[in-house]
């Protein structure tokens, strides 16, 4: 459900999460919209979130218990403002840690380093 | 920077809603974002609603509704999980019950109905239903989630059933044949002509078919299969020489008695009494439970043995009309005439060598009809041996004055 101009869907497919919970870390509170214009910016365009990958994924975290939210509201309209949970700073150390290693392996599997010494 | 006015966003509302959003949280995160991009990105002097119209179709791929599903998707996913993770554990946790609960009810170690209680209760009433839970969401055609869950019911029936059996509770044969004939009666039909027709599980629903009848008549051949014929035949044999046994004592109790002189008539008119009086109870209680439980009138029930009766099994026929009867042929009223025989036999002068009825060594209640009957057929034994022993001894110590 990415859009993403550099990278194919397969290969990011299961981040989201990771990502989202990461900027949270980063920042005290995020809006939805805000959160994609932030992932936009700093990748340079190369990851940007759809709408629709990021609110059901904002949702499960939620009820999983990794985010909480704050509503504030501007007229007539809601804004739901999400939080990290003690819980959701675990997981997301779990989450980046499990995809550093991950990275790390894919690596060594595609025998990145040689490539790149050859070249 | 644009700023949205009230109506606007009430128009965004009121059209996603129309786009199938219900769910609030979703709505007031759609609303929000199509209003922060239309105030970030819209140019002034744009039109507002072709703007809007272009930045709801990025929302989606064929229709907004895509997220609503998606969300709820997410979140069922995570109960899924949890569910299978339950199925998993309450599988294995009531088959090792079961097997074990089985095991020690062999061997009848103590447990083994607490190990049955559990695994079959988890099997019935969180295993099953959770995989009717679980199919339900797998399969979507109608007719069959209608199989499944005939089929899941009855099995949960089913299993109570065997449950009330072991544990010896009420209406277990209701709930154990009950699920058996819907099974027989109603699945395995439903089963056969939906499968048949699809040619996809033409073959596999013969195979099943066949399968679920043979299971069926070989589970239908072991319900008629009590006792072996021989086993019973043995029964009935030791009855009636028992029976017989009894009635030769009487008969020479009677010849005795008669050869009886005048001299010490008090003691022996006494034992003879007392005799009598006994004898005449049992023989009621016993021509009452052969009454009962055949269903026939005392009259017919006084020519019949217990080689006649029709269930030699019964054990409830004991516990209504003897362990928990009351009135003259009950158990209760039963121990009180033999207490009564058992005091006057002492007064009987002369006669240390009769044994008094010790029914604390029975166990007459909580057991079937054949072993009451014949308990009852000893004791009438017992009663007419010391009749003829005490005969017998004054006889000998007259003829030898």
């Amino acid at each position: 459900m990415y859009i993403c101009p550099m990278y194919s869907s397969e290969l990011i497919k299961g981040t989201l999460k990771t990502i989202v919970l990461n900027l949270l870390k980063d920042n005290e509170k995020m809006y939805g919209y805000e959160i994609t214009q932030k992932v936009k910016d700093l990748t340079d365009s190369k990851i940007q979130i759809t709408e629709g990958a990021l609110y059901p994924t904002l949702h499960a975290l939620e009820k999983q218990g990794d985010v909480t939210v704050e509503k504030v509201y501007i007229g007539k309209r809601v804004r739901k403002y999400y939080i990290l949970t003690d819980q959701g700073t675990i997981t997301v150390a779990d989450r980046v840690n499990e995809l550093s290693d991950f990275m790390k392996t894919m690596r060594f599997l595609l025998d990145l380093d040689s490539n790149v010494q050859n070249v | 920077m644009y700023k949205i006015s009230e109506n606007e966003v009430d128009f965004i509302l009121d059209d996603i809603t129309k786009r199938g959003i219900v769910t609030e949280d979703v709505r007031d995160n759609i609303v929000d974002h199509v209003c922060c991009i239309i105030e970030n990105e819209m140019k002034m002097g744009e039109d507002f609603f072709k703007f809007y119209g272009n930045t709801i179709a990025r929302f989606f791929r064929k229709e907004l509704r895509e997220i609503e599903v998606e969300t709820r998707d997410l979140l069922t996913f995570k109960y899924y999980y949890a569910m299978k993770r339950t199925l998993k554990i309450t599988g294995l946790l009531s088959a090792a019950f079961i097997v074990l609960g089985g095991l020690f009810k062999l061997q009848h170690w103590p447990g083994a109905g607490l190990l049955l209680l559990a695994g079959l209760l988890i099997f019935s009433l969180i295993f099953v239903p959770l995989n009717i839970i679980l199919k339900y969401q797998d399969d979507k055609e109608k007719k069959n989630r209608i199989i499944m869950i005939i089929g899941f019911l009855t099995t949960i029936v089913g299993t109570l059933g065997v449950l009330f059996k072991v544990m010896h509770w009420p209406f277990a044969n209701i709930l154990f044949y009950g699920s058996f004939i819907t099974f027989f009666l109603i699945f395995i039909p439903i089963y056969f002509f939906t499968k048949y027709k699809d040619p996809e599980t033409k073959f596999n629903a013969i195979i099943h078919t066949t399968f679920m009848i043979a299971g069926c008549g070989m589970l239908l051949m072991l319900f008629s299969m009590g006792d072996s014929q021989n086993i019973q035949d043995s029964v009935a044999s030791m009855d009636n020489f028992q029976q017989q046994n009894a009635l030769n004592l009487s008969e020479n109790n009677d010849a005795l008695y008669e050869e009886m002189p005048e001299m010490d008539k008090e003691n022996i008119t006494k034992l003879r009494s007392i005799s009598t009086k006994l004898n005449s109870k049992i023989e009621a209680i016993k021509i009452n439970l052969i009454a009962k439980s055949n269903g026939v009138s005392v009259e017919i029930a006084a020519n019949l043995t217990s080689a006649q009766l029709n269930n030699t099994m019964d054990a409830k026929v004991v516990e209504q009309h003897f362990a928990n009867g009351g009135g003259d042929l009950s158990y209760t009223a039963f121990k009180d005439a033999v207490v009564a025989y058992n005091q006057s036999l002492v007064l009987i002068k002369g006669g240390t060598s009769l044994m008094p009825v010790q029914l604390e060594n029975l166990q007459m209640t909580q057991t079937v009809i054949t072993v009451v009957l014949h308990e009852l057929v000893d004791i009438q034994v017992q009663i007419r041996s010391n009749e003829n022993s005490y005969l017998s001894l004054r006889k000998g110590m007259l003829a030898n004055n």
